[in-house]
């Protein structure tokens, strides 16, 4: 008679075992689920880390976080199965057909509804082709007693319990893709506080199986890319040209000199995400490496809750990178930006949540060289990627070329090549027209006028302000600003004024205010919007025009 | 357990079927004959000790590895001739090749639906056939 399968449910929280009895033609099944929350709360503990640590040790090459997940979720998944049985179990051991077994011994049978039973005897097994095996004669409770193959490798008892793939508890995959960002960053939490850990690239590996990598080949890895003007050169030419000794595992030695080359400040991977590529520091542009002055920003106390719905609907147009990340839109199919002054300037432009999907992008290293490409000419030019603070950087020749003023539309796609972005602008007809100018006096004030401008690209009609040629008053007052910041309702009410004197009716639409403040003050759109919001003498005429009340103030 | 009388129980698709050599040997002497038809020449040399005298091996149940001790020429049928690449061939009398199956699968019980699977034939004239009245090579239900 076939024997009914007992099954294991962990459904509640607690832990609490539930039985049911499952058809024998599904075999022996021991399925488990965990609690709702078990993935989200999801901790490392000291056996995970070791697990994932030997794990790594074994291979003796670098993985990824996202790989190291994979073990530790398939391992989890096996340890709590184990676990669930052992509960069963008690302190008896299961049967299992591979293991051996002494007289007296007591075992616990998943097999047979969990019923215990002690070891009577043991003895050769009979066969005339199988392998050789024991059997052992077993009393169960009651009396009755049967006899049960000992030392037998192939059997499907000995193979562990199956999952429940349908529980996406259960299952990897679904595991994966639905807490796996959560998994992702707790084992990097817990990897990076623990010094037996490296990281590089993307990639873990275990400290004490590096090589070692002297300071006269970091030398010589430091000549090698500076006769590359700073680089960027991936590891396996530089140890190729530092005639670094690899052994028989090259990506171990490449691993190696990535480490070594990470922790000494000279050098700088530039790589994009699961590329590493390695730059001089020294080599590389002032303003990858500190930001330049019209973009950076101390921000401003504001009280959002002023902002109007037609408010946060120019917030979203506007896309300032300093504005709070909202969600990135899925399905965006252009990527362009009205160009602000202070990237105008610092030839740059802003990574904003939506272009940051365009441009290469990084695990860890906080600055990415990259290709940008002219859409008109194909010519090709460096980029950089500064991640950390929202900004791409190397247009400024580019900037020039084409004419660009602070306003026009900078449109971006993806290159044909991998790492590549290709930027471009529609052409404006190569006419005079009636611009906003701006006039900066040698003490660094500003006032506007309308005068007929050179315009050669499509632009943003509140946005567009062209510049004095010569910007040396103006770097001067940012300067000046910079050390000594002035008020910025005050920034803001001197602008307004300004701007009203382009018009009979003295009306300055936000944007095109945001635009002006900013040549002069660097300010994401929503503290002056708070500001226009919440200020009796900002008088709000419709359509996010406004006029400045002398009498109010 | 006290055995249920068969002819008071009615089996389904679901019910499990297989092989009960006690009761086959009791019930037809000819038993041993059939078993020994399933082997080659070669192999009736070659296990000749084995399946001509009394000897019994141990049996190991493939579900729990309950070890049973079995008739000799019956263990070899079951692990050795009916493990065979050609044991399954086409075989045009339906009882032959469920007879067939179940000494391939280990005599694991099984259900008409998954014999009827496994034969891509409806499981309903499987049903049928095993429990009526007469029982073919020992192929009885298992009944709780």
């Amino acid at each position: 008679m076939p024997e009914k399968i007992l099954a294991i449910k962990i459904r509640s929280k607690d832990w609490k075992l539930t039985d049911f009895q499952s058809d024998l033609s599904c075999m022996v099944l021991a399925p488990i689920s965990l609690n709702e929350d078990y993935w989200e709360t999801f901790e490392l503990n000291d056996e995970d880390i070791e697990i994932l640590y030997n794990h790594l040790l074994e291979k003796e090459t670098p993985l990824s976080t996202d790989e190291l997940v994979s073990i530790l979720v398939e391992n989890r998944l096996e340890r709590e199965q184990q676990s669930a049985e052992d509960k069963k179990a008690g302190d008896v051991k299961s049967y299992l057909p591979e293991d051996s077994y002494t007289v007296g011994e007591k075992i616990v049978f998943s097999s047979l509804d969990w019923e215990t039973g002690k070891v009577i005897n043991i003895r050769q097994g009979n066969t005339a082709l199988d392998a050789p095996f024991k059997v052992i004669e077993v009393e169960f409770e009651g009396g009755q007693k049967r006899e049960f193959a000992a030392e037998l490798s192939d059997h499907k008892l000995n193979i562990p319990l199956e999952i429940d793939e349908d529980d996406p508890l259960l299952n990897p995959s679904a595991i994966a893709s639905v807490h796996g960002d959560y998994i992702i960053d707790r084992v990097a939490d817990s990897f990076s506080q623990n010094e037996d850990f490296v990281f590089i690239a993307g990639r873990w590996f275990p400290r004490p199986l590096l090589l070692d990598v002297s300071a006269g080949i970091l030398n010589l890895a430091d000549a090698v890319l500076d006769m590359s003007e700073g680089g960027p050169l991936p590891t396996a030419e530089l140890l190729k040209q530092v005639d670094m000794p690899s052994g028989d595992n090259e990506k171990l030695a490449e691993f190696s000199l990535d480490l070594a080359l990470q922790e000494d400040e000279r050098f700088d991977e530039v790589g994009t995400s699961g590329e590493v590529s390695w730059f001089l520091k020294r080599q590389e542009p002032k303003d990858v490496l500190e930001t330049p002055i019209f973009l950076k920003y101390k921000p401003i106390e504001y009280d959002n809750s002023v902002l109007t719905d037609e408010m946060r609907s120019m917030v979203h147009r506007l896309q300032d990178e300093l504005s709070p990340r909202e969600d990135i839109e899925e399905d965006v199919n252009k990527y362009e930006t009205n160009l602000l002054f202070p990237h105008w300037r610092a030839g740059t432009l802003p990574l904003t949540p939506n272009l940051s999907k365009l441009f290469p992008s990084a695990y860890i290293s906080p600055r990415v060289r990259f290709i940008l490409v002219d859409g008109d000419t194909g010519e090709k030019f460096p980029g950089w990627v500064v991640r950390l603070e929202g900004y791409v950087y190397g247009l400024k020749d580019w900037y020039t070329s084409r004419g660009v003023m602070p306003g026009s539309i900078i449109r971006l796609r993806e290159g044909e090549n991998l790492g590549e972005v290709i930027v471009e602008v529609d052409s404006h007809r190569s006419a005079k027209e009636w611009v906003r100018t701006a006039l900066v006096g040698a003490d660094g004030g500003v006032v506007y006028a309308m005068l007929k401008q050179t315009v050669r690209t499509a632009f943003d009609d509140w946005m567009m302000i062209a510049i004095p040629a010569d910007t040396a008053s103006l770097d001067e007052a940012w300067e000046k600003s910079s050390a000594n910041p002035p008020a910025f309702e005050q920034v803001v009410v001197n602008t307004l004024r300004e701007l009203a004197k382009l018009n009979p009716q003295g009306h300055v639409h936000a944007a095109e205010l945001y635009s002006a403040v900013n040549l002069v003050f660097r300010c994401p759109p929503e503290p002056l919007l708070a500001l226009l919001a919440s200020r009796s003498w900002f008088k709000h005429l419709g359509d996010l025009h406004y006029r400045f009340e002398e009498t109010e103030v | 357990m006290v055995e249920k009388r068969l002819s008071l129980v009615k089996p389904t698709l679901e019910t499990p079927f297989h092989i009960d050599f006690n009761w086959w040997s009791q019930h037809d002497r000819e038993w041993r004959v059939h078993l020994r038809s399933l082997l080659s020449s070669e192999d009736l040399e070659r296990f000749a000790d084995i399946i001509d005298g009394d000897v019994l091996l141990d049996w190991i149940d493939p579900e729990t590895a309950e070890v049973q001790q079995v008739d000799g020429l019956q263990h070899v049928v079951i692990t050795h001739t009916a493990q065979g690449e050609s044991f399954l061939e086409k075989h045009t009398a339906i009882v032959e090749a469920i007879f067939r199956i179940l000494l391939k699968n280990g005599n694991s019980p099984m259900t008409p639906a998954e014999l009827g699977e496994i034969l891509e034939r409806d499981p309903k004239p499987i049903l049928r056939t095993l429990s009526g009245a007469r029982v073919y090579r020992g192929i009885r239900p298992i009944l709780e």
